[in-house]
């Protein structure tokens, strides 16, 4: 009962455009004033505070402004040109080199929607030119965008690592082998597609032309290696590895391919501050929503009348599929994980699922939302730059947001394909 | 006047953020680097943590100033202008009361925090560490009145800011990779 009025209350503050993270705060309060109980508003305040002080967390304001400033230093313009001299020659190549860039690339930074217009705006005009219908174009580049949040390093992963108590460096190493067969299929997709519609190829195979971009793009690539390498070889921890990530974009940036000057690196940090108080806003006050909810043994009950009536994982896990899907339609991913996780972690560990799975699957679930109108920005950001429809987009979108949900399915119902390489680390 | 006012506070706040900033990412830097050369500094998991609250609510502020923070505004701008503009009041008007009651409590905790301080830095009472609070919610209760006209004349007029962001970040991307190519083209 609590947790309806609860959810009733926060969509009618959502619908009248509060902002969700104060909308997340006025419910907390409210709950507080009302029910019975020893946490007072003065309990609220001390929440606010130490809710913000995970120490986790810290990794966000750093990959935040690294993924910004690889954004606007120059090194996402290199890495697509490499990807496409290496694959450019295949049939359908420019989609194919959209997913393979999108998936080092997205969700790096706090903003999907940055990520998006950084690499987008390279490639969906080029797309178009060459033949590429604007709804194609569109849907490559969000579906494949999407997919990435659960390539490693990600932002809702670093979320939900904190919320649910888990390592994040096992969270990441659970993101490879989902994100790198959800992207192969979604160039197998993209080739099918490139078929049917007589795509053209985007450029002939020239090795000297790949040594050439390669040599440009040596350092954008030694990006990614740095940090997951020193991340995945325990060198250095989820938090050292953004630090080094910033340290690497800066060095980069500012003296390798100069695009950055002082007035820029001031913009982007500024970017970077405010993503990072629109995620951490709304993580403070979901920690007083959490004082309110653990007071009134919201998750607790929710967990006693579900294992009532099942305690097999496999149905468990259906139904909060169906959930999160369904918030993922209305809420942003940040959000999402930061209302759903701590509500439903209490049943998650009671029916023995493995933490770490489910986090893929919070993950996942969410990257399909941002497929879904109305809340959609990675959809919306894409169909905006191709200047394409979003629901005639989301029409030529079914086909790649099957194979997302076919990934979906896979990691659910067989959980070694995300566990596998975590035991092996261990 | 008040818009000067608006743009030096914004100016102000964009510095203590910026430093905030800088500061987190030297001092984990730093930790990371003194950790491999064999001494971890004590002071690191607390300090850092302390910047990282401070960073959340000064840039909590700056986005409610920038008016960034997520929302879902498709049903308020779908509305009728009369109706649109009231529930945009109604929304404005509870970010206020919210801010205002949690700096009324923010500030009545201090009384009791004062008399504790951090582990590694023994002068700097959690009073001065959690003061953020109260301190930014006033703040975030300043940039809601400031920004207010504007918030509501979009809403009269039916702009969603979402999508105003977005053709923004986009306008923005296209500068920045127009100025790359001339610069490599330049080379």
């Amino acid at each position: 009962m609590i947790l309806l009025l609860t959810t009733v209350a926060l969509i009618g503050l959502i619908l009248i455009n509060v902002p969700i993270a104060v909308a997340i705060g006025i419910v907390a309060l409210g709950g507080l004033v009302l029910t019975p109980g020893g946490a007072t508003l003065y309990d609220m305040a001390i929440a606010l505070y130490s809710g913000a002080t995970s120490f986790p967390l810290i990794a966000i304001p750093l990959f935040i402004l690294a993924g910004n400033l690889m954004n606007t230093s120059g090194i996402s313009v290199r890495l697509i040109n490499f990807v496409a001299s290496l694959i450019g020659f295949v049939r359908g190549g420019l989609g194919m080199v959209n997913i393979g860039v999108s998936m080092v690339f997205a969700e790096i930074s706090g903003s999907a929607v940055a990520d998006v217009a950084a690499t987008g705006t390279v490639l969906i005009p080029e797309m178009k030119r060459r033949g590429y219908s604007r709804t194609l174009a569109a849907a490559i580049t969000s579906s494949s965008a999407s997919l990435a949040i659960i390539i490693p390093p990600s932002i809702p992963m670093i979320l939900y690592g904190a919320i649910a108590e888990v390592s994040v460096l096992k969270l990441f190493v659970a993101g490879i082998v989902p994100g790198v067969l959800g992207g192969f299929l979604l160039m197998v997709v993209t080739y099918a597609l490139a078929v049917r519609y007589d795509l053209p190829r985007a450029e002939s195979f020239d090795l000297c032309h790949v040594w050439r971009s390669f040599k440009e793009a040596i350092w954008a690539l030694l990006m990614p290696v740095i940090i997951l390498g020193g991340i995945f070889s325990g060198i250095v921890t989820a938090t050292e590895g953004a630090g080094l990530a910033v340290l690497a974009a800066l060095i980069i940036g500012l003296f390798i391919y100069r695009d950055m000057d002082v007035w820029r690196l001031r913009k982007v940090m500024l970017e970077g501050v405010s993503q990072t108080g629109v995620v951490m806003l709304l993580v403070a006050t979901s920690a007083a929503l959490g004082l309110f909810l653990t007071q009134a043994q919201v998750p607790q009950q929710l967990a006693q009348q579900i294992t009532e009536l099942t305690t097999n994982p496999l149905i468990v896990l259906a139904l909060l599929n169906l959930l999160l899907l369904v918030l993922g339609m209305f809420l942003h991913g940040a959000a999402a994980i930061i209302l759903v996780v701590p509500v439903v972690m209490p049943l998650v560990n009671a029916v023995g699922i493995d933490p770490v799975h489910f986090g893929i699957i919070v993950t996942l679930n969410l990257a399909i939302g941002q497929q879904t109108p109305p809340v959609a920005s990675v959809l919306i950001t894409s169909c905006s730059i191709a200047k394409a429809g979003i629901w005639e987009t989301s029409r030529t979108n079914l086909p790649f947001i099957g194979v997302l949900a076919f990934i979906l399915l896979l990691v659910t119902y067989v959980p070694q394909v995300s566990l596998a390489l975590t035991e092996i680390i261990q | 006047m008040v818009e000067k006012f608006e743009k030096t506070l914004l100016w102000v706040i964009e510095t203590v953020c910026l430093a905030l900033l800088v500061a987190l990412a030297l001092s984990v830097i730093y930790s990371t680097t003194m950790r491999y050369l064999g001494s971890s500094p004590s002071w690191y998991d607390e300090i850092a943590s302390v910047l990282l609250a401070w960073l959340t609510y000064f840039g909590a502020t700056y986005a409610l100033f920038l008016r960034q923070h997520m929302s879902f505004g498709g049903i308020v701008t779908a509305l009728p202008k009369r109706a649109a503009v009231a529930l945009a009041l109604l929304s404005e008007l509870l970010v206020i009361g919210f801010f205002a009651i949690v700096a009324w409590y923010g500030n009545a905790v201090l009384a009791v925090a004062k008399w504790d301080s951090l582990l590694s830095i023994r002068w700097m009472t959690l009073d001065i560490v959690q003061s953020v609070i109260p301190i930014s919610a006033v703040l975030m209760i300043i940039g809601t009145l400031l920004t207010m006209p504007r918030a509501l004349a979009n809403a009269a007029a039916g702009i969603d800011m979402e999508h105003a962001d977005i053709e923004q970040a986009i306008a923005e991307a296209e500068r920045e990779s127009a100025d790359i190519s001339r610069k490599d083209a330049s080379k």
